[in-house]
Formats: structure tokens, sequence, C-alpha cells
């Protein structure tokens, strides 16, 4: 019993006491025991799969879109259907994938053990988050199945009021999974201002739930904001509101002002919680306490508070007034530099590290890669005159691709196969890990990088036709899709496998500090059969390895021999 | 680092322990647990806390959420401000500022009751927030009939302004158009206040039979001795009673004003004169063409009989507005007023149903010093929505 | 434990963790905004302010949702970082608005809807 285990000091000396009660995954059963559980881990698993089933379908989309794209001209669908695709492709993967895969998935199952609690502050509105994805999932389906949209993911007025599409469904549907959004986000704020373990002050937090926390203030802040455009657009759309409407005196700009208001912000919705993802993987793979911790935590809020200044980036050649352009182009440059110390943070924690080669760190460094390149790319985008000829080209989709999947994708399989021995007490087989972390690389850049050259060349984005001369890059991409698909297909065959054949997972095989590793894989119902103390997150010098149970223990003795680092 | 005891505290150091009451809930480990705090939670004051944060980060994305509108408000405002200067004529100011003081009011009472349920005081809270829904009720009475006499003079919002073909498709409601304000708009009053308050009888007998549901609640847990059956009755009951009390009010406050009114009082161009909107009703394909064929001036009184029947032409209903100094799309105007009431009365709807089930629980005596924090976030969320009135009410009634 | 400040039914006022509202306190606050809003409309119906009519009742109706927000929101007694985030989202409020505002300014002298006059009256021809 825990009042037992209680009365032991406080200290760094707590040994996981053997599991003495069900884990989570064992402690009930049955289908309403998931479709109405409280528990922050059971909602990640759900979110996971869904985020999981979301990725898939916005994949196959893709695949069709790159087949079509092999020759000039129509090759499998029309054209029409093409602007669908493409639609629906991009809907799919920024509302129902990007947004919510992080956070949603594995922020829902590791922040509070992280944090060492044993909840998140409010659960039933946590179900309530992953109940309205799945409603803003039907939406999608919905509009999919009832005339499809071809608007773009953008919904841009005043295409997007007067096409034939299922708008209204599309946007209603985002509308519902921008709350989803919302709740998830509250709830973390609220759970690391109120719920933390004793001894878990500011500074002892991960930093990957200061990512989370950081990304949870764009949350609440930008997400109300899409709401209340989407809101404005149904309007328009339906009852001819006006504000959009320039025959009305309204003002097509004024939609792209109000959604890039909250969409530029939303790319650190999506890529926050990656480069989370990233601080934790570096510092446990290379075996050396994180470079400069304050700097990342601060850099992650940093991002966010900027993040909101620069929206008009998007609206260079969109009519947005020369001046405003100016200064949105000028203050675009200010985000470079949060993200620049992250990733000079990261490099120095490898620098003399004794880096493990193992997936999640395979894809860690592949995230460093691609995201180094799509973050540089960003800045010829937010520069004006550079802007204007590569607007609307292959070279902003290629942009970011090398941000989005690049960086959070290729981050979200780095926490996946990193936790997933806790999430499933299973070990999965290394060395397929490996190589599917290779192959995805090799067919990313495969993929992205002709892209760059087509943008460069002039291959404007959203076409369904191109000039021959573009089709040899075109061919690249589309067989660099392929090897993307067959990549990301052995890594979900690995993670099967694991599930069926994987052997026990020790309680921490990677040697990690953080308070999710010290506690039973997979963890009880309420996370901890002992009451945790917050300590350094990244003290894994401290950490020894057993190889009788091959995975790593806490040995204190071990705190006095510490380098400095 | 604060020291850390061998007492298991979560959260930020410094929270007292409470709750040594013994209560059998000690299953999972986690020590005495009073029955009100969840189980995640170790002491009231975290639990109130973490709600307290929680409801001020919802009230910011409201916040942040109204925000877009007062955003487009701005924006068209400033860009047409003649539009507002012309069309606030059509608002009645004291209307608007009567219900700013019963929501006001709603807003003393709701305060009233979190300061009696921190008191433990619980019929003090059921009588604040019995008078909170009825202050609610007054002011969406008086809303209704706002809205019903808008619609009446088809003063609605731009899309049923503009003829079907020009939005590509049906307009709403499949009747686009011809929108004209009649010459003789006092006997047009007398006609939509029966009708209307028609309609409000057949609601309130409606609402009557809903009143048994409550009632037999209560009975039935009277009877079996089921105490929450019983709390759910009483609350259901006063809010039911509150609400029927609150339409009723709506209306004769409505009454009172309307008639000798300012409605149109106040510019007197509008009383007397025929206005037409920019608005033509049902042009067809073969409209068009004779619309190209004719597209001589003609004289004002030929105009103003084809706007009355609907058969004037986009072009010739401008030019009459313009002829008439009506402002370009005006009906723009309309289109915000709705979008930014309707979205209040939205959340006024919401408050209520919440209040009402904070009367149930209050009925049901659950709120005491140590556990009051929803009727606090809900009292919160009601001041917040009685915040976005308050700007409202000069931004959209008091133009001149 | 630091502040352990929980005398449940003793000291002054103090009710746990509650912040009691006097009575008085209540009520006076509820005429002032009362008065406030008889004020504006009337000023707004019988005062020709002419261009300051904006600022002038915007300026009451801040004055009336800071008495709101301090009393009946009990904001006096709440914890600073809660002010601080109410007031942080309002900054970001400004922001939207303060940028986009910029923006159409730049265009304040295009009428476009004129434009779609001249449009309209072509195609009538
Ligand atoms: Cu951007």
């Amino acid at each position: 019993m825990a009042t037992d285990i209680s009365t032991t000091p406080g200290s760094h000396t707590q040994p996981v006491p053997p599991q003495t009660e069900p884990d989570y995954l064992h402690v009930s059963s049955g289908f309403s025991s998931w479709a109405f559980t409280l528990d922050h881990k059971r909602i990640g698993i759900m979110y996971l799969i869904g985020v999981m089933a979301a990725f898939a379908l916005g994949g196959v989309f893709a695949l069709i879109l790159r087949t079509e794209l092999l020759t000039p001209g129509p090759t499998i669908i029309s054209a029409d259907w093409y602007n669908q695709m493409f639609t629906l492709h991009g809907a799919v993967m920024v509302f129902l994938f990007i947004i919510p895969s992080i956070p949603g998935a594995l922020g829902n199952f590791v922040v509070p053990i992280m944090l060492g609690t044993k909840d998140v502050a409010f659960p039933q509105m946590n179900l309530a988050s992953f109940y309205l994805w799945v409603g803003g999932a039907i939406f999608f389906v919905a509009a999919l199945l009832t005339g499809g949209l071809d608007t773009g993911w953008t919904f841009y007025t005043p295409y997007s009021t007067t096409t034939s599409t299922s708008v209204i469904a599309a946007t209603f549907g985002a509308f519902i999974l921008g709350f989803s959004s919302i709740f998830t986000g509250l709830n973390f704020i609220v759970t690391v201002h109120t719920m933390r373990a004793p001894g878990m002050s500011w500074f002892r937090i991960p930093l990957f739930v200061w990512a989370i926390y950081a990304t949870a203030i764009i949350q609440v802040l930008a997400t109300p904001v899409l709401g209340i455009t989407l809101l404005m657009l149904i309007a328009e759309r339906a009852l001819g509101l006006g504000i959009f409407d320039p025959k009305m005196g309204g003002d097509p700009v004024l939609f792209q002002h109000f959604f890039w208001f909250y969409s530029h912000p939303a790319v650190y919705i999506m890529i926050l919680p990656a480069m989370g993802i990233i601080s934790e993987l570096i510092s446990t793979y290379s075996r050396r306490h994180i470079f400069g911790y304050r700097f990342i935590a601060f850099s992650s809020v940093g991002l966010a508070l900027l993040g909101f200044l620069v929206w008009g980036h998007h609206m260079f050649t969109s009519g947005q007034s020369p001046a405003m352009s100016v200064i949105f182009s000028a203050l675009t440059f200010s985000v470079a530099i949060p993200s620049a110390v992250k990733v000079f943070n990261w490099l120095a924690t490898m620098y003399r590290g004794s880096i493990s080669l193992a997936t999640p760190m395979c894809y860690a460094l592949a995230f460093l890669f691609l995201f180094t390149i799509g973050g540089l790319t960003g800045l010829f985008l937010g520069t004006l005159v550079v802007d204007v000829p590569l607007h609307d080209t292959y070279f902003v989709v290629a942009h970011f691709h090398y941000v989005m999947m690049g960086g959070t994708l290729i981050a979200f399989l780095g926490g996946i196969f990193h936790w997933w021995p806790k999430m499933t007490g299973k070990m999965y087989n290394e060395f397929w890990g490996q190589v599917s972390s290779v192959i995805v690389f090799l067919g990313f850049n495969l993929t992205f990088f002709p892209q760059f050259i087509l943008g460069t060349r002039g291959m404007p984005r959203r076409y369904y036709n191109y000039v021959p001369e573009f089709q040899s890059l075109h061919v690249m991409s589309t067989v660099g899709a392929y090897v993307l698909g067959l990549g990301l297909t052995i890594a979900l065959a690995v993670l099967i496998h694991s599930l069926m054949r994987g052997k026990k997972a020790p309680n921490n095989p990677w040697g990690a500090a953080t308070l999710e590793w010290q506690t039973t894989s997979p963890p009880p119902l309420y996370n901890f059969n002992y009451e945790p103390v917050g300590r350094d997150p990244y003290a894994l010098h401290e950490m020894e390895y057993d190889a009788s149970i091959d995975g790593y223990k806490h040995n204190p003795e071990l705190a006095k021999l510490a380098p400095a680092h | 680092m604060t020291t850390v005891t061998d007492h298991s505290h979560h959260g930020d150091a410094g929270k007292p322990s409470v709750g040594h009451e013994h209560d059998a809930h000690g299953g999972h480990g986690h020590g005495d647990h009073p029955d009100f705090v969840a189980h995640h939670f170790d002491t009231p004051e975290q639990q109130f806390d973490a709600g307290k944060l929680g409801i001020w980060l919802f009230l910011v994305t409201e916040i942040l959420f109204f925000s877009g509108l007062f955003v487009a408000y701005t924006i068209y405002r400033t860009v047409h401000p003649e539009i507002f200067e012309y069309a606030h004529q059509f608002l009645n100011k004291y209307l608007g500022a009567i219900n700013t003081g019963v929501l006001l009011f709603s807003s003393l009472t709701m305060a009233w009751g979190v300061r009696c349920a921190q008191l433990g005081k619980r019929w003090g809270l059921v009588n604040c927030l019995g008078l909170t829904l009825f202050c609610a009720a007054v002011f969406l009475g008086v809303k209704t009939f706002e809205y019903a006499e808008k619609y009446e003079k088809r003063l609605l919002w731009s899309g049923s302004f503009v003829s079907a073909p020009d939005l590509g498709k049906e307009a709403w409601g499949g009747k686009p158009a011809a929108h004209v304000l009649h010459v003789n708009m006092e006997s047009d009053h007398a006609t939509l206040n029966k009708r209307v308050e028609d309609d409000l009888g057949y609601i309130m007998k409606l609402w009557f039979w809903v009143l048994m549901l409550p009632l037999a609640m209560m009975l039935v847990g009277h009877w079996m001795n089921y105490r929450s059956l019983r709390s759910t009755g009483i609350g259901g009951l006063i809010a039911i009673i509150g609400i029927m009390a609150g339409i009723q009010t709506g209306l004769i406050i409505h009454h009172q004003l309307e008639p000798h009114g300012s409605e149109h009082g106040e510019v007197a161009h509008v009383e007397g004169d025929a206005h037409a909107d920019p608005a033509k009703s049902g042009e067809s394909d073969s409209e068009l063409a004779t619309d190209k064929a004719d597209h001589e001036p003609k004289d004002a009184k030929t105009v103003e009989k084809e706007l009355v029947a609907g058969n004037a032409t986009e072009t010739e209903i401008h030019q009459f507005d313009r002829a008439e100094q009506i402002p370009r799309n005006w009906s723009v105007f309309f289109s915000i007023y709705y979008f930014m009431t309707g979205l209040h009365a939205f959340h006024i709807i919401g408050g209520m149903i919440a209040i009402t089930w904070l009367l149930v629980r209050a009925v049901n005596n659950e709120f005491h010093s140590l556990y009051f924090g929803p009727v606090d976030y809900v009292g919160l969320y009601w001041h917040l929505v009685d915040l976005i009135w308050i700007y409202l009410f000069p931004l959209l009634y008091l133009i001149h | 434990m630091a502040h352990s400040h929980h005398d449940e039914g003793h000291g002054h006022g103090h009710h746990g963790f509650a912040h009691v509202m006097p009575v008085p306190l209540l009520l006076t606050v509820f005429f002032v905004l009362l008065g406030l809003t008889w004020v504006t409309t009337w000023v707004s119906a019988n005062v020709p302010l002419g261009s300051y009519e904006l600022i002038v009742s915007m300026g009451i109706a801040s004055v009336k949702a800071g008495l709101v927000m301090a009393f009946f929101m009990h904001m006096i007694h709440e914890k600073p970082f809660n002010i601080a985030i109410v007031f942080f989202s309002l900054v970001f409020v400004a922001l939207f608005v303060g940028f986009t505002l910029h923006d159409k300014f730049e265009y304040k002298d295009q009428e476009t809807e004129a434009v779609y006059d001249q449009i309209r009256l072509e195609q009538a021809k």
C-alpha cells in the first residue's frame, strides 16, 4: 500500500517497488472501460489510434496525389478529384493528425506521469476532448462523402463561399476540432500549474512538458479565433453575412487575417511538441545532461508568443498592404532565434556524448537534419522579395513538409518508439526499427527535395497539370513518396509485431531520468505505486545498467561521482 | 526546493492538508479524502485552485472568441461609418438600456449567490440563482421581441437583402429580397405585437406542461424518500417558474416601451417615407434580359413602386438609395448586429442551463465553504457574458 | 508547511480559501453600474458629442467592466497569475485589432464597392 511506502524519505532514493496491482491496461476490461475511461493513459492510447488512422487516410490521399502527378495531364484522376484530394489531404493532416497528434496521444500519456501526478486536472474534459476529436472527424468524413471539399485547407473566401462542395460540413468539423484542441491545452496548463508532485519545481519539469505547456498557451489563445472565423465563414456562406464579401463592402483579405491569426501560431502547435520530444530523445540517447535547460524551456514559450506576431507573412502577395508586409517580414525573422537556440543546445548536448543509435535517436537525428532545412527555407520565404516569386510554388510545399512532416511526424515517430515500452510494456525489434527510420529519412528527402527545385523553377502548388520539363523531378518525388510509404509501413509493422511477439519491457530500458521511467512498464492506474518526488529530469549519470533486467536502475551513489555538466 | 516531508502532497508546495474526516474511500491507498474532492486531487484547495485557473483560461478563450467579432465590427465601422450612423436608428436604445440593467442585476444576484455558497446558505443561494434565471429570461424575452419586430420589417442580415442569383444559390428561406419599410409602421406594430403574444402564449403553455416533469420528480422523490430526485424536482420547478415569470416580464417591459417608443420616432424622415432597401426579388434570367433592355433611368416614383412590388433591378435599387441618401450595404449593420447579439444570446442560454444545474445541486445542499467552486466558476462565466453585453450595448445601440 | 491558513469558521472573514464579498459592497457596485448605464444612455440621447461619442461611451463601458471584474468577479482577491492571464489575453486582442486595422487603413481610400458599382453598371449596359 502506498501509505507504507510514502514514509520512505522523499530523497533521490526511491526504489520502484515491485508491481502489486494490475497495470492500467489490465485494471479493467471491456468496451465501456475504454469508452468511458477517465484515465489519461487510456485516453492517450485512444488518441494514438485515432490520429494514426487519420494519418493513414491523409497518407492515402497523398499517394493518390503523387501518383496523379507522375505524368503531366490526367494520370489516374480528374482535375476536380485532384482539387478535392489535395484539400482533404491538407485538412485531414492538419486538423485531424498534426495538431492533436503529439499533445493528444503522447502528451496525454506522459505529461501527468512526468509531473508525478495521478491524472490531468480535468479528466472528464480530457475525455470530452477526445470525443470532440471523433465528432470533428465524423464531420470531415461527412464532407468527404457529401460532395467533397475543394477549397484548400485554408478555406479562403470568396471561393469557399461560392463553391458547391461541402464547405459547411468541413468547416463545422474544424470548428469542433478547435474545441477539442482548446480542451487539451487548457487541461495541460492547469495540470502543470496545480498538479505537480512535491519537489517538482518549475525548473525540474521535463522539457517535453515545457513544450506541451507552451503549445497549450497557443491552443488557448489562438484556437478561439479560428472558431469564430469558421463560424463567420459558415454564416457568410449560409446567410450572406457580408463581412468578407467585397460586394457588400466587406473584405476577403480580412478573412485571411482572421485565418492566419490562428494558423500561423498553429504551426507552433504542430512543431513545439515535436521539439519537446527531441529534447528528451537527444539527452537520453546521448547519455548526457541536457545542455542549456532554461534556454530550451524559455525558447519554447518565446516561440509560442512570437508566433503571434508574424501571421501576415502568409499574405505578402494576397492584397495585404505593403507597409504591413514589411513589418511582418521583419518580425518573421525573430522566430528564427528561439528555433536556433534549440538546435544549438541539442547539438551541444550531443557533443562528447555517448550517442546510442537506438531507433528513437535515429529519428531524432533525422529531425535535426530535416527541421534545419525546413527552418532555413522558411527564412527565404519570410524575406519579402524572395517570397514574391516563390509564393504558392512547390518551394512552399517543400518548406512546410520539411517542417511539418520532417519535423513533427519524424519526432512523433521517435516519441512513439521511445515511449512504446512504457505504453505497452513490450520491447520492439531494434534492427527493423532502425531500418524504418533510414528508409523514412531517404524516402522523405527523395519526395520533397526535388520539390524545392520545382518551386524555384516556377512550378505552382495545387496544379493538376505541368509542363513536360518538370516531369523528371515529379517522378523522383512520386517514387520518394512510395519509399516513404514503405518506411512508414515497416515502422507500423515493427510496432504491431512488438505487441504480439515483443519481450517484456523493463521499467527503464533507456536509462532516462524523467519520472515516467521511474514507475513500472506499463504504469499502474494511478501511475505510481509510491509517492514520486520531483528531481533533476536529466540526471542520467545516476542511472545504472542492470544486466539481470536488461534495464536501468537509479543508483544514488552515482550522484556523488557526477561529472560537472 | 521546499522541504519534502513524509506527508504526501501534490501540487505547489504549501498546500494545507485537509480532510481528516474519515471516509471509506481509501481503497486506492491515497489517504483520507472527503467525498467532494475528486480522487486525483489531494486537498479541497488544490481542487478549487485548479478549477479557478481552468475557468479563467476558459474565459480567456471566450474573450478571444468574441474578439473576432469585435475586430470585424471595428474594421467595418472604420471603413463604413455611414452605415452605422444610418442603421442604428432601427434599434431602440431604451430597450437596450433596460436589458443592460437586467443583466447587471443578474450579475448582482449571481455574485450574491457565490457569497451564499461560500457561507453555506442553502436557500439564499437557491433564491439568488432563481433570480438570476428570472433576469436571464427577461433579457431573452425582450430580445425575442426585438428580433421578431425586425424580422417583421425584414431588417435582416445582408444575405436576405440580396437576390438569389447574386449569392449563386437560393437565399435564406427561399424568399429573398423585397424589404420595404411600409409607410404605416404604427398599424404594423399592433399586428406584430399580437402575433408575438400569441406565439409567446403558446410557448407559455408548453412551459406549463414542461413544469409537470419536475413537479412529478419532486413528488415521487418525496414519496419514495429519494433525496436527489426530490432536489432535482424542486430545482427544476424553481428554474422553470423563474423563466416563465421572466418571459412574461420581458413582454410587459416591451409593451410599456414600444408603442410610444422611439423605434422610428427619432429620425423623422424614416417615419414619413417609404423606404426601400437594396433588394429585389426572384430575378430570373428573363428579367435580367429586360433589365438590360431598359437601363434608362426611371423616375423615383416608378422605382419606388417597383421596389414595393419587388421588381426593381439591383442597379435601380442603388440609384434609388443614392437619391434617398441611404448608404450602400447598410444591411451589413444587421449582419453584425444579429451575429453579435445572437452569439451573446446563445451564451446566455448556455449560462441558464448551467445555473439550472447549480440550482438543483443547491437544493440538494451540496455547497459549503470548502466546496463552492462550481457556483464560483459559473458565476465568473455569467459575469463575462454580462461584460460582453456591457460593450455590445454602446457599440450597437448608442451610436449617434 | 508554509502559511497553513486553514482555520475553518474562525478568523476574520476567512472561510477556508473563500473570499466572501460583503453585501453592502455588492449593492453599492450594482447601483453605480446602474447609474453609469443611465448616464451613457442619457448622454447618447441628449448630448451631441460628435466624434467623441465613441470614446465617451466606450470609456463608460470600460469603467463598468472594471467594476464588474473587480468586485463581482472577485478580482481584488484573485491570485495575481489569474489576473495576469486575463490582461495578457487582452494584449493579444489588441494585437489582433491593431495589425488588422493598420492593414485596412492602408486601403481606406480605395472603395472596393464603388468599383463593384461600376462593374454592375457596365453589365447593365
Ligand atoms: Cu506562418
